[in-house]
């Protein structure tokens, strides 16, 4: 008696991946059905001859494992050098060191500069609380790059990319368009496995329209804006004629890494 | 950052270099592609550093990066590889993927095959079924790991392993029927 096909669990019988009682039940029913046993003896063709491309002679530039050192090398003594605080006050930088530059400038603009009502980071950092609190909630909720996309592609708005962290076990959870100072703004959220929160944000316009950054960052030919708004790290980049922003209150570190990670060219 | 995460990185992560370069090598055929991937994957990896769970498959959260990094590449650079739907594949080779068990015309036994011909045959194959034999196949990645590298479902992997090798069986032996047994022996090592 032929019992069903296995179909696709051919593969697994083939691997090797079927406990004892199914890997017989297979067996039974290729003694009794020519067609599966011809698939089968297909699968194992294709396995034996793709074996052959582990052996492939590919020669990896002598000189890789150097550069790659090299570029972590840069990498660790940049993540561990305070990022710099140019373009802000020149002529301050010029007569001051770094350290003393930071801490003046984050006064002048924590402190000494009372904030527009408009002020862009500020308004990011709330919505990050907003999102936090569910009194700003996503019109779409899902974990998979592909549905939110889809949102942002059925919804009026710039259409938006939306970047998988997965890799990095950041989750996405939700997806919403909403108003950024007036400007219709994208919005998505991830979550990390400690439950930190990170907003993204796109909308059309240009990092000129920002208040002066307490630090910047160029990395892989973005320029970065960051600012720190009540314990929030907002982070700015140009994509097109899309603005981009990650908030988090994660460590600033972090937030500035992950959306060196983000930036992509626009397609 | 410090010189003991960095000690770390290069204890988990750089050790696999040459397996990130060939599988770079591997989905971009292009050497200079391949070096840029394989740069980028390990950058990235480094500042993803403190997301890696020791004692978990350093090999596959590189091939991991490495394969994000490859297919964002891909849609950004608007390259759309030059390969027919899976279906259209089925169709030409004849048969129908909803019913797997349609009988081959005449038994097949295969051996020998050289690198440049299954390379072809691989190549010819959709991008998401071609990197699923790739990781399975050659990377030697579980099924768990391979859908964790591709973030599909293993039930994905499976399925597409199963058309996968079905159409590069009958490619293969496609090209056997065109150049004969003895040809395609003689270009066996």
């Amino acid at each position: 008696m032929i019992t069903a096909h296995p179909g696709d669990r051919l593969v697994d019988f083939v691997d090797g991946r079927l406990d004892a009682a199914s890997a017989d039940a297979v067996r039974a029913h290729l003694a009794a059905c020519a067609d599966c046993r011809a698939v089968e003896t297909e699968l194992r063709a294709a396995v034996e001859a793709t074996a052959t491309l582990r052996d492939e002679a590919i020669e990896m530039p002598a000189d890789l494992l150097a550069s790659v050192s090299r570029a972590l090398d840069a990498e660790t003594v940049r993540a561990a050098v305070p990022a710099p605080v140019a373009r802000i006050h020149p002529l301050l930088r010029a007569v001051v060191s770094g350290a003393a530059v930071a801490a003046l400038v984050l006064l002048y603009l924590q402190v000494g500069t009372p904030r527009p009502a408009s002020d862009l980071p500020t308004l990011v950092a709330r919505d990050l609380a907003a999102v936090g609190s569910r009194s700003l909630p996503f019109a779409v909720q899902a974990g998979d790059a592909a549905t939110l996309e889809r949102y942002f592609a059925e919804s009026t708005g710039p259409r938006v990319r939306v970047i998988d962290l997965a890799m990095m076990q950041i989750t996405l959870e939700g997806a919403t368009r909403q108003t950024l100072a007036g400007r219709p703004s994208a919005l998505y959220s991830y979550q990390t496995p400690s439950g930190a929160r990170l907003v993204c944000q796109m909308y059309e316009g240009r990092l000129t329209d920002l208040p002066p950054p307490e630090s910047v960052r160029d990395e892989n030919g973005f320029h970065f804006q960051i600012y720190t708004r009540g314990g929030v790290t907002v982070v700015f980049w140009q994509e097109g004629d899309l603005v981009c922003v990650l908030a988090s209150e994660l460590p600033a570190a972090e937030v500035v890494a992950l959306a060196v990670a983000k930036a992509m060219a626009p397609a | 950052m410090t010189d003991e995460r960095r000690a770390r990185f290069d204890a988990e992560a750089v050790v696999h270099l040459r397996a990130v370069y060939n599988a770079a090598y591997r989905l971009t055929r292009d050497p200079d592609r391949a070096r840029d991937l394989t740069q980028d994957t390990m950058l990235r990896a480094f500042r993803a550093f403190d997301t890696f769970t020791p004692g978990t498959n350093a090999r596959a959260w590189l091939l991991k990066i490495a394969y994000s990094v490859f297919i964002n590449q891909y849609h950004h650079e608007r390259r759309t590889p030059a390969t027919q739907s899976i279906e259209a594949l089925e169709m030409q080779h004849g048969f129908e993927p909803a019913s797997p068990a349609a009988p081959m015309p005449d038994p097949w036994q295969p051996d020998g095959w050289s690198e440049p011909v299954v390379r072809e045959a691989l190549e010819a194959l959709p991008e998401e079924f071609r990197a699923t034999v790739l990781l399975v196949d050659v990377e030697e990645l579980s099924y768990e790991e391979a859908a964790a590298v591709l973030d599909c479902a293993v039930g994905t992997v499976r399925s597409r392993l199963f058309r996968a090798r079905r159409l590069l069986a009958a490619a293969l032996r496609s090209y056997a029927i065109a150049h004969g047994r003895a040809a395609a022996k003689t270009e066996a090592r």
